[in-house]
């Protein structure tokens, strides 16, 4: 029980990763921040998990990092989206609305 | 898959670069946070503390970030092995004995391993030779035929597939004015076709070129093409000219083609007539091998080439040669006697090995316990199962690693080492080299003791107690009194007695071996002889003529004290034995078969041999109407025990060639007595122990008429009187023998230009040749019980030592209840030579049962010898004492309160 709840953890978090950088580039800590947004503080992502995702799926390439001077003029490293980063976030949209489908039928039958 | 290679090798490149990277990150994230908190309204210090509490940790975060990176288990591994690495050599007591021990261990186990396996293992550098059998006689010497012997075991053997028949001489290469000498083997077309010979150039001989009539051809060495041919193209067809006959080239020989001698470089078809069945044991002159037909063994051989030679008995009495014949494999008749030998050697290097993995046993268990404080810290900090039993892991491997190398590197001297000291006297030695299976057996050993070693310990001990192994208090007695460490000891201390028992054993017997009456004297004798071309001296008679001249011309030569001659030299390889006897009737019981020696009037002089009784020959001796002789004291013992031998008569035999060749009994007058030239100086022809005496006639002497079979051989018509010819010249010199060797050439070519001196030596070289063998062996074995016991005094220091550390406390509360200095110093020797002593006993009960084993290794010394075994048990035991002896000196020095305050 605990394997496969870490990789839906996992799964759950790269996706929520890449919508909020559908969006606009945004730095780790802006990255956190928003997912907090956008899941309505459901949703509080620990850096501990956040940074590995991050570099993780950079290597994969579906998000890219450059420096950049922040809001507040410091030095920080904005993620983006990449074209295979976009396709990513379809394609795990569509596997996402499928899974929530079918679980959705099998607790409301029986 | 490639962008993750790209990604993979990015990783490991620029490390340094992505840690930078990622310690920026982590720290503008936390300034970030922190400017959030502060607008939020918190006080800096307050805003910055909740920064971190958010991020979680600065160095768990980055962890939690590399451990994701792709090749982080290639960068975890490296830095497990700088870490190893680092530790190893910090703690260099523990590495440099550690290393150094499967060092010794190696290179004794791979140099010996490797001689066993280039002698025993390895095949001959033949084809066709695992079929090969040579065909000797019941104690190992060549089994000597005459043509028309062989050809009748020939036809009569079902057994083998072919028979070859061949001899070997020393005969003259001519090319063009210089003369040069070779060895030469003349062989019959089937020893090509046993050997399945594929010759590099050209074809071999033919099966009928090898009777009699047949074309004057030969074959000759890929050695002898480049060195004296220049490797010449068109060398085949082309003429040479060998003892006298022209010859055409027919092929070339590969280099490892080395039958039946290493250095023959002309072969030559045998034309020997086979003719009617002849008795003459002067035509028996010529050796056999054969390959055995498949399907067949070697004792079927044997069995069946007994009931031939039995069969041939009956119906030609007296032809077959006086010995039974044996059979062996090629190989093994190469190799010989020296089988022990090598076994005995290879035995030397597994003990040393097993000593030297018995002490990196001891070492590795010795460093895991030291460990557990470390090994608790890393439990604390989270590290894994794998991670924990990586680290001794590496260790291990580490240092097992560079103990191989530096074990191979010393294999490889000691391996050349030894060849020079054998000086070519033990058979195939020169063949060994490091191969690939010698190295590899013993790296394999050496590695996988390290590492159970390094393991074991990681796996018995509990992980339980933590708390304790950080605070470094007393252990639990059950780790002071390992078992198997006292195992390990006792077994390490029982190879070496073993080991150094053997060395004992060779020591005294080279020591015996130096001190035997030679009863001749070998300081300042040089030795040569005169290579006599066929061609200008076919017959005995031309030679003795040039010896007697060469002789009157030596003597006269400044420097020169006196000189002889004569046809067996004491500590050669050449000696005949003939049977003499006290009476004309040759069934008489009262003969024996003796080394028959023909020897010039100088001779005895110049080899320092004294006279006992009687008188030296004279020139008169040759012609006159008796023939006569002088005998060495065991002879005169033997026929005479108790009257004065001088005017007596004995009797031998000598040959007259016929149409059947009668013995002829030929009474011999003896004229002097001198003594025994000691049986061991003829060792190699005797065997051991056996009496045989020796006489001397003079040279010139009657010896019989020259039979049909040798004189196509030698060239001479059959039927010419035979004489005598000693032919190996002793010059005694005043000074350093070899001074004198330019000298003697000059004197050879004032004589005859085409006769060169060969085979100037010293009598001197000649007998360290003869003891090379036993040198070699008693080296070996020295350096080996010698290794042992530094291996072995390691071992039981270390351990010792470390059971003293270990036991501080105990030590400590023993001295404030009252203990003296002594008593500490008593307990902690007993308890180490306890463990000894059981080691010792049980090594000198095995070293006596074993060194019967080694027993045709010695000389004149039992294997039960108590003052040797005795002395090896008094070094061993002070050896155990001085390793027990300072860390009970040390033990004796704590000082109780400074050891209990530190609990």
């Amino acid at each position: 029980m605990g394997k496969p709840k870490t990789d839906l953890v996992r799964g759950t978090l790269d996706l929520l990763i890449l919508k909020a950088l559908s969006l606009e580039p945004l730095h780790g800590v802006g990255i956190s921040r928003r997912i907090h947004r956008i899941t309505k503080d459901a949703f509080r992502v620990s850096f501990g998990s956040l940074f590995p995702s991050l570099h993780r799926m950079e290597e994969k390439g579906w998000i890219v990092a450059e420096w950049r001077m922040s809001e507040n003029n410091r030095r920080a490293k904005y993620y983006r989206l990449t074209h295979a980063g976009r396709e990513q976030l379809k394609n795990e949209e569509l596997d996402w609305r499928r899974v929530v489908k079918v679980m959705s039928m099998a607790i409301e039958s029986a | 898959m490639p962008k993750r290679l790209f990604i993979l090798l990015r990783n490991l490149l620029s490390r340094q670069k992505i840690e930078r990277d990622l310690d920026e990150e982590i720290e503008s994230s936390l300034e970030i946070l922190t400017q959030e908190k502060l607008k939020a309204g918190l006080l800096a210090s307050e805003a910055r503390r909740q920064a971190l509490i958010e991020l979680g940790g600065v160095d768990q975060v980055k962890e939690e970030v590399r451990v994701v990176r792709i090749g982080h288990s290639i960068d975890a591994l490296t830095e497990e092995v700088k870490f190893a690495a680092r530790s190893v050599l910090q703690k260099r007591v523990f590495a440099s004995g550690a290393v150094l021990t499967c060092a010794i261990g190696i290179a004794a186990l791979t140099s010996v391993f490797s001689l066993f396996r280039s002698a025993l293992i390895q095949p001959l550098p033949f084809e066709g030779e695992e079929a090969l059998i040579a065909v000797t006689d019941d104690r190992g010497a060549p089994y000597s035929v005459s043509p028309p012997y062989y050809l009748q075991l020939t036809q009569r053997s079902r057994s083998f597939d072919k028979i070859g028949m061949y001899a070997t001489k020393q005969v003259d290469f001519r090319t063009g004015e210089t003369r040069e000498w070779l060895t030469w083997a003349s062989v019959t077309a089937s020893v090509f076709e046993m050997l399945k010979t594929r010759p590099l150039r050209g074809r071999v001989f033919g099966a009928g070129e090898d009777l009699p009539g047949g074309p004057n051809v030969a074959m000759i060495s890929a050695a002898f093409w480049r060195n004296r041919l220049g490797g010449q193209e068109d060398v085949l067809g082309r003429q040479i000219e060998i003892g006298g006959t022209g010859r055409a080239i027919i092929g070339i020989l590969p280099d490892y083609f080395r039958f039946p001698a290493k250095d023959v470089e002309v072969w030559t078809p045998l034309h020997v007539d086979f003719g009617p069945i002849l008795d003459n044991p002067r035509a028996r002159i010529f050796q056999m091998a054969a390959s055995l037909r498949p399907g067949f063994s070697v004792d079927q051989a044997a069995a069946e080439l007994r009931y031939n030679v039995g069969q041939l008995d009956r119906e030609h009495p007296g032809l077959s040669p006086s010995r039974e014949p044996a059979l062996m494999h090629y190989r093994d008749y190469v190799v010989g006697n020296y089988r022990p030998a090598y076994l005995v050697l290879l035995l030397a290097g597994l003990f040393v090995m097993a000593i030297a993995c018995a002490n990196v046993t001891n070492l590795f268990a010795i460093r895991s316990v030291q460990r557990r404080r470390e090994r608790a810290l890393c439990v604390v900090l989270g590290a894994g199962r794998g991670r924990l039993l990586a680290r001794p892991l590496l260790e291990a491997l580490l240092i097992s690693a560079a103990g191989s190398v530096l074990g191979a590197l010393l294999a490889w001297w000691s391996l050349t080492y030894m060849k020079v000291l054998a000086r070519e006297s033990i058979p195939r030695l020169n063949e060994a080299a490091i191969g690939l299976e010698g190295i590899g057996l013993a790296t394999a050993l050496a590695v996988t003791t390290a590492v159970i070693a390094s393991m074991l310990s990681a796996f018995k001990s509990p992980e339980t107690s933590l708390a304790s192994s950080l605070s470094m208090t007393s252990m639990v007695s059950s780790q002071n009194r390992s078992p198997m460490r006292r195992f390990l000891v006792m077994l390490q201390f029982a190879l070496a007695v073993i080991l150094m028992i053997g060395a004992g054993l060779m020591i005294r017997s080279l020591h015996n071996l130096l001190n035997i009456g030679l009863n001749f004297n070998p300081d300042n004798v040089l030795t040569f002889s005169p290579k006599l071309p066929p061609s200008l001296y076919p017959s005995n008679k031309k030679r003795l003529e040039f010896t007697e001249r060469l002789e009157q011309r030596l003597s006269s030569l400044p420097g020169v004290v006196a000189v002889g001659a004569t046809n067996t030299l004491p500590l050669g390889i050449l000696a005949r034995r003939m049977s003499i006897r006290a009476e004309k009737d040759r069934q008489t019981e009262r003969q024996l078969s003796s080394i028959s020696c023909v020897v010039s009037s100088g001779y005895f002089r110049a080899m320092g041999i004294p006279m006992l009784r009687g008188r030296y020959f004279t020139e008169f001796d040759r012609n006159g109407k008796e023939q006569v002789v002088i005998i060495d004291e065991s002879l005169a013992m033997h026929f005479w025990p108790n009257d004065n031998p001088i005017g007596k008569q004995l009797f031998v035999d000598v040959y007259r060639a016929g149409p059947r060749p009668e013995p002829e009994a030929v009474p011999l007058s003896v004229v002097g007595v001198v003594p025994t030239v000691t049986r061991h100086a003829f060792k190699r022809v005797l065997g051991s122990g056996v009496e045989t005496g020796q006489y001397y006639r003079p040279s010139g002497c009657y010896m019989g008429t020259i039979p049909e079979a040798a004189s196509a051989l030698i060239g001479v018509k059959p039927g010419t009187a035979d004489v005598a010819v000693a032919a190996i010249f002793a010059v005694r010199t005043q000074g350093d023998p070899m001074r004198l060797a330019d000298a003697v050439r000059h004197e050879f070519s004032l004589l005859d230009k085409e006769v060169v001196p060969s085979g100037f030596t010293t009598i001197e070289n000649l007998w360290l040749d003869f003891s090379a063998e036993r040198r070699f062996y008693m080296t070996v074995l020295n350096i080996f019980g010698l290794y042992a016991l530094l291996l072995a005094a390691v071992g039981i220091y270390g351990v010792v030592a470390f059971s003293i550390s270990q036991r501080t406390h105990e030590f400590g509360v023993r001295v404030a209840l009252g203990a003296k200095a002594p008593q500490i110093f008593r307990l902690v020797m007993l308890e180490g030579l306890r463990w000894v002593v059981t080691g010792t006993a049980v090594g000198c009960f095995a070293g006596m049962a074993l060194s019967r084993y080694i027993s045709s290794m010695l000389f004149e010394v039992s294997g039960r010898d108590a003052f040797t075994i005795g002395s090896c048990i008094v070094i061993l035991s002070f050896v155990a004492f001085l390793g027990c002896y300072f860390p009970a000196r040390r033990a004796t020095r704590l000082d109780p309160l400074a050891v209990l305050r530190a609990e």
